[in-house]
């Protein structure tokens, strides 16, 4: 199997993945501290460690409680969970022998308010992006390859 | 076409001192994850049933589940007893 990252193009006429774009915040700056830059990359780390997780196991839905399937739908769910607060989604989805990192989100455990609704927007583009992105995948190879 | 400049935030991290071992907890933990739950859902163990018997709480089973804590050894003893497990095969690698 080989890890990609679905992509769209922007305005500026690049390739931008919504996946990338949420890994960035994660990205170690020289200007932090070391003790930052030790929790960032105990993070990555762990991220790392699910994408293998999944990786190994062929990219399944249904690896509970970790991966989860989408209610119905061709989505699987990486769920990272940090800390009794924060749950990190990963949404995935399968062509051939590819798995597609969609999107991530930080989800909060506890809905706080106004922010379920926030979060099932998300997830409802998330899911429009998949049909789309299905249809035209091979044909306009909007994806990006993600090496871990 | 041109694509936007992403950091590789994995080849990067990999370069801390620490990220090795950070990894390996993370896959570990992991690893535990998957073999309590596997064994708790075969025996068809709610997470309150398991964290009765294993004299813990629901939460900590979760957390333990959810590769979400290292736990202890007293705790994963108490664990794979209240499972019924007198072995347990962990593969580190």
């Amino acid at each position: 199997m080989d890890l990609f990252c679905y992509a769209f193009k922007n305005n500026k006429g690049e390739l931008e993945s919504p996946f990338l774009e949420y890994l960035e915040k994660y990205a170690i700056e020289k200007t932090d501290s070391e003790e930052k830059k030790r929790k960032k990359v105990k993070k990555i780390m762990n991220i790392k460690a699910h994408l293998e997780y999944l990786f190994t196991n062929n990219g399944k839905y249904d690896l509970p409680p970790i991966v989860q399937k989408y209610k119905n739908r061709e989505i699987g769910i990486l769920k990272i969970k940090e800390s009794d607060k924060l749950i990190r989604i990963a949404f995935f989805t399968k062509i051939d022998k590819q798995i597609i990192f969609l999107n991530a989100f930080d989800k909060p455990k506890l809905y706080e308010k106004g922010k379920k609704q926030k979060v099932d927007k998300m997830i409802e583009k998330i899911l429009d992006q998949v049909e789309n992105f299905k249809l035209n995948f091979l044909k306009d190879k909007l994806y990006i390859p993600l090496n871990i | 076409m041109k694509t936007k400049k992403y950091s590789n935030i994995f080849t990067e991290a990999e370069k801390h001192p620490k990220a090795k071992i950070y990894l390996e907890d993370a896959k570990a933990r992991i690893r535990l994850a998957e073999a309590i739950h596997k064994e708790r859902t075969y025996q068809s163990l709610s997470m309150a049933d398991l964290a009765e018997k294993a004299e813990t709480t629901p939460a900590v089973i979760s957390r333990i589940e959810h590769a979400q804590v290292s736990a202890g050894i007293d705790i994963i003893t108490r664990i794979f007893l209240a499972l019924g497990k007198t072995e347990l095969k962990l593969k580190f690698a």
